[in-house]
């Protein structure tokens, strides 16, 4: 996928559409960017929520991006939130119907589109259900707002980069390796996600009783299990990324150049921009291209893209070399002969991690390239 | 394309609690990128009893980009240009967040004009005289906050009056007084040597 930040939407929002609308908005659910209703829900890992486009457009395209409410940063774009996304469908038809209408225009008018959850669904049948009650529904169930795990009412909700919701208890960290969505499989690379504050409120305010059931049966249970092991010490053991801040962009684009996809993202995790191996597809005709990160593209994608791609299994993947000339790369090293070859060699295999902000030339060879991901040999794409 | 929808829902949200703040927001014009902001200066402060115009242009990418604030108001401050009224402030520029709003910007420029930050000037001689005669800053920065920031326009009238009654024509009596910033003695000056 391809971003540019320069690209803004607008909202032709006539003062009669709003003024007929009847539907009061609760401030859990305004996004923070638009101040209008969330419309297609990303729920980032500090906890944060946003409109897909709204998140789109606040990422950074070169260096990491900071979450418009905290600043917390992160690398990863997250995929929409399902389950966000049919309950404001239900609780705000009305508004979100107009949320709807507005951003496919502003999507047709830049010919990039945001993924069609709508029709993906009815392909698992659910729709059905939707449709058949959706002009009747004043209330929601508790089986809108289960979790994955324990299909029970969720309780201090997270979200995980694929979008999908568990209760903060239901999903534990593995020691090695990094967690997994029970649901799709795909991966959660950013790290312990934070609690989702305004639907954890929403579901205390809205289900008052059972999240107080809830609350006490998960105290008991976490009483009973402090006293035998205490494992939630497991602090974060994801593989460290290279990224860039803006603030040492410089200095690392000098060292990383060679691996750095600026403005592309990862079609499957996210990753945005992407840093080491870049495969894009060859079939895929939108403009918004496909792409995936190294890491993907050896997992193999079974998501269709962030941008409603039609991206088929078929398809052909190319790897895009990196667009560094040699020559360059030597007279940016012209001074330090023995290291070049080395040096080159092994930035353009691409599989290296380092940390962000190195001061680049005046580095021994050694130490930039000290840190090697663990399962590189794994991940060499085949030539 | 600036989004539109927001920027009507902000001056909304803005002037609806007006009284409470103090602070709004209105269109410069019949479009939604110029508009013009107006703070009241902060109680204990030299700005005190000063209410301030902030002219805001929304570039095209607001509010993925920050908007361009400065102070049409003149007004003596290390962190604010005496000249052209540019603000040095992180919010708007590389600690902008669109989660942010002109609200909220103006309310930061508000706690600017209380808690100044010398050591990072806009203006390096309002900085230095703020860091080696506080008093002789204050007591400036009071000044011009009575001749530029005072709602109503007495101030200047009685000084045009003045000197119109010396003798000088009026056309070059109000420009000489704005040439030199107000200050009625400088003005007498420069009238009487040219």
């Amino acid at each position: 996928m391809r971003m540019r930040s320069t690209d803004c939407f607008c909202f032709t929002r006539s003062a009669m559409e709003e003024a007929t609308e009847s539907e009061q908005i609760s401030d859990h659910f305004t996004c923070a960017v638009c101040l209008d209703l969330l419309y297609k829900p990303i729920v980032l890992v500090c906890g944060h929520v946003s409109c897909f486009w709204c998140c789109q457009h606040s990422m950074h395209p070169r260096s990491e991006s900071h979450c418009p409410l905290c600043r917390n940063p992160y690398h990863h774009f997250p995929a929409i939130c399902h389950m966000l996304h049919f309950l404001l469908k239900k609780l705000h038809p009305i508004s979100y119907n107009r949320r709807h209408i507005q951003t496919l225009e502003d999507e047709k008018h830049k010919l990039e589109f945001s993924p069609d959850i709508d029709s993906l669904v009815t392909h698992d049948g659910l729709n059905n259900v939707d449709q058949s009650s959706a002009r009747t529904y004043k209330h929601i169930s508790v089986s809108d707002v289960m979790c994955s795990a324990c299909m029970q009412l969720l309780f201090r909700p997270v979200v995980l980069n694929c979008g999908h919701v568990y209760c903060e208890g239901c999903i534990t960290i593995p020691t090695e390796g990094m967690l997994k969505c029970r649901v799709c499989e795909c991966r959660h690379p950013s790290g312990h996600p934070k609690v989702c504050r305004e639907l954890d409120q929403f579901l205390e305010e809205q289900f008052s009783l059972e999240y107080s059931v809830r609350r006490s049966s998960i105290q008991q249970n976490q009483d009973q299990t402090q006293n035998t092991s205490s494992s939630n010490e497991v602090s974060t053991q994801f593989p460290k990324l290279s990224f860039p801040t803006e603030e040492s962009f410089l200095q690392w684009w000098t060292v990383n150049r060679s691996k750095w996809h600026g403005g592309v993202g990862c079609d499957m995790c996210g990753i945005f921009p992407i840093i080491g191996d870049r495969y894009k597809c060859e079939d895929c005709t939108e403009k918004s291209g496909y792409d995936l990160c190294g890491d993907c593209y050896n997992t193999g994608s079974n998501v269709p893209g962030r941008f409603n791609q039609k991206h088929m299994p078929t398809h052909r993947l190319e790897l895009v070399k990196p667009a560094i000339h040699q020559n360059i790369l030597h007279r940016l090293l012209g001074r330090r002969p023995p290291a070049v070859s080395s040096f080159a060699s092994r930035i353009q295999s691409g599989a290296n991690t380092e940390r962000p902000g190195l001061p680049s030339l005046s580095l021994e060879e050694g130490n930039v390239l000290s840190a090697t991901r663990e399962d590189q040999s794994s991940n060499q794409p085949p030539m | 394309m600036l989004d539109f929808g927001r920027v009507q829902k902000e001056l909304q949200e803005c002037n609806r609690d007006i009284n409470l703040s103090g602070i709004s927001v209105n269109p410069k014009s019949d479009n939604l990128i110029n508009l013009i902001g107006t703070i009241p200066g902060p109680i204990g402060t030299p700005y005190e009893g000063g209410t301030f115009k902030i002219d805001i242009d929304l570039p095209d990418a607001y509010p993925f980009e920050p908007p361009k604030m400065k102070f049409a108001t003149k007004v003596w401050h290390p962190n604010i240009s005496s000249q052209s009224g540019a603000i040095c402030l992180d919010i708007l520029k590389d600690q902008w967040s669109p989660a942010l709003t002109l609200k909220t910007a103006l309310l930061s420029i508000q706690a600017l004009l209380s808690t100044p930050e010398p050591d990072d000037p806009q203006d390096a001689v309002v900085a230095k005289q703020y860091l080696t005669n506080y008093q002789l800053f204050a007591s400036t920065a009071r000044y011009w906050t009575e001749t530029y920031a005072k709602t109503s326009t007495l101030g200047v009238e009685e000084k045009v009056q003045r000197l119109l009654e010396m003798g000088f024509p009026e056309d070059l009596v109000r420009s000489t007084l704005e040439a030199v910033g107000g200050d009625e003695n400088l003005a007498l000056e420069r009238l009487c040597s040219g």
